[in-house]
């Protein structure tokens, strides 16, 4: 395992090449990089300082070719308010941040802010550039509608 | 960027049952209970698309989805935003549909085609919400049967129109009535 000190420039370079903003502690076990974060995109102008898609792990485990294993790991989403829209939990992913791309066999579940919606599955590869979320097996998606929304008597 | 996912799959939830927000009018005479609250819409399958440039989402594969007010079941499940954004404009449900649903007095209606289509679209004021069932389409509700080359169930008027029709209307248990353009039974010689 490569000491902590040679995986930051190597995490800040790789990361700084795709513009990414991330930040990370040492691992008190020296294993991984606790409490990993990189904004994955901002919001356009005029709202250019406002993160809109931000991607979290309670570990990041750097790997060659520009993987990052995550374990805990989180997507969430913020309106250019800087409220949050959509949280995405996978226990565990790998970030490609050469391909921009998260992808798991594991579980993923999404969930929007506001507990209406509701998608989960297992197995998922989410790219960025393609902007396409696919989920491989048993596919679960639960919309609840708003309190005014009545059945039809 | 997921946003898309949840307004992909809220809209079709809504699109495939129709949109019911406010109160529901109650007969008359009706007491002043509490108007149900709708329970979600769960849809199941094997697999799923986002596509978030396109704006469509694809269900793949043992596609489920329950509701409320209608179960259906196909193998794809195809569903689209219009790039404006707002309600869904189209659902497109193939390969072995099967549509569970009750009319108006809560009877069953029971539906099979190859090919389901849902379309929304808003003209000149007008909203047209139609589900077009093609390919070996059939409709069988508690007093008539169905079957044709195209059934358009208008959602808007609540109507259904079918295209060379074969109509069988159930009288009761033991006789039956063929009527339409469809091949009809001669009637016995009197």
């Amino acid at each position: 395992m490569r000491n902590k000190r040679q995986l930051w420039p190597i995490l800040c370079g790789t990361l700084a090449t795709l513009a990414i903003n991330a930040t990370a502690q040492p691992a008190a076990d020296s294993e991984g990089l606790l409490n990993f974060k990189a904004a994955l995109e901002n919001h356009p102008a005029p709202y250019e300082t406002q993160i809109k898609t931000l991607l979290e792990g309670d570990k990041a485990f750097l790997q060659s070719g520009g993987l990052i294993v995550l374990t805990g790991a989180k997507v969430r989403t913020f309106g250019t308010n800087g409220a949050a829209e959509m949280i995405a939990l996978a226990p565990h992913c790998i970030f490609d941040s050469g391909g921009r791309m998260v992808s798991s066999t594991g579980f993923l579940q999404v969930q929007s802010a506001d507990g209406k919606f509701l998608l989960e599955g297992e197995g998922f590869t989410l790219g960025q550039t393609n902007a396409l979320l696919i989920l491989s097996n048993r596919v679960h998606t639960v919309v609840r509608f708003a309190p005014g929304t009545v059945t039809q008597p | 960027m997921k946003a898309l996912c949840i307004a992909l799959a809220a809209n079709l939830a809504l699109a495939l049952n129709g949109q019911t927000n406010g109160p529901a009018a109650g007969p008359a005479g009706a007491t002043n209970a509490p108007p149900r609250v709708r329970p979600p819409t769960e849809i199941f399958s094997d697999s799923s698309e986002f596509n978030l440039k396109s704006r469509s989402a694809v269900y793949i594969g043992h596609v489920r989805v329950l509701d409320s007010q209608m179960k259906l079941n196909c193998e794809i499940l195809t569903a689209s935003v219009p790039p404006s954004g707002g309600k869904i404009d189209s659902i497109i449900a193939e390969h072995s549909v099967v549509i569970d649903a009750a009319d108006e007095q809560g009877h069953p209606i029971h539906a099979t085609s190859d090919r389901a289509v849902y379309t929304y679209k808003i003209e000149g004021g007008v909203t047209n919400e139609m589900i077009t069932l093609t390919g070996n389409p059939q409709v069988r509700s508690q007093f008539v049967s169905g079957t044709g080359d195209k059934i358009v169930w208008n959602r808007a008027s609540n109507s259904i129109r079918v295209d060379n029709q074969h109509m069988i209307i159930q009288q009761d248990v033991q006789s039956s009535v063929t009527n339409a353009a469809g091949p009809a039974r001669k009637p016995e010689p009197k």
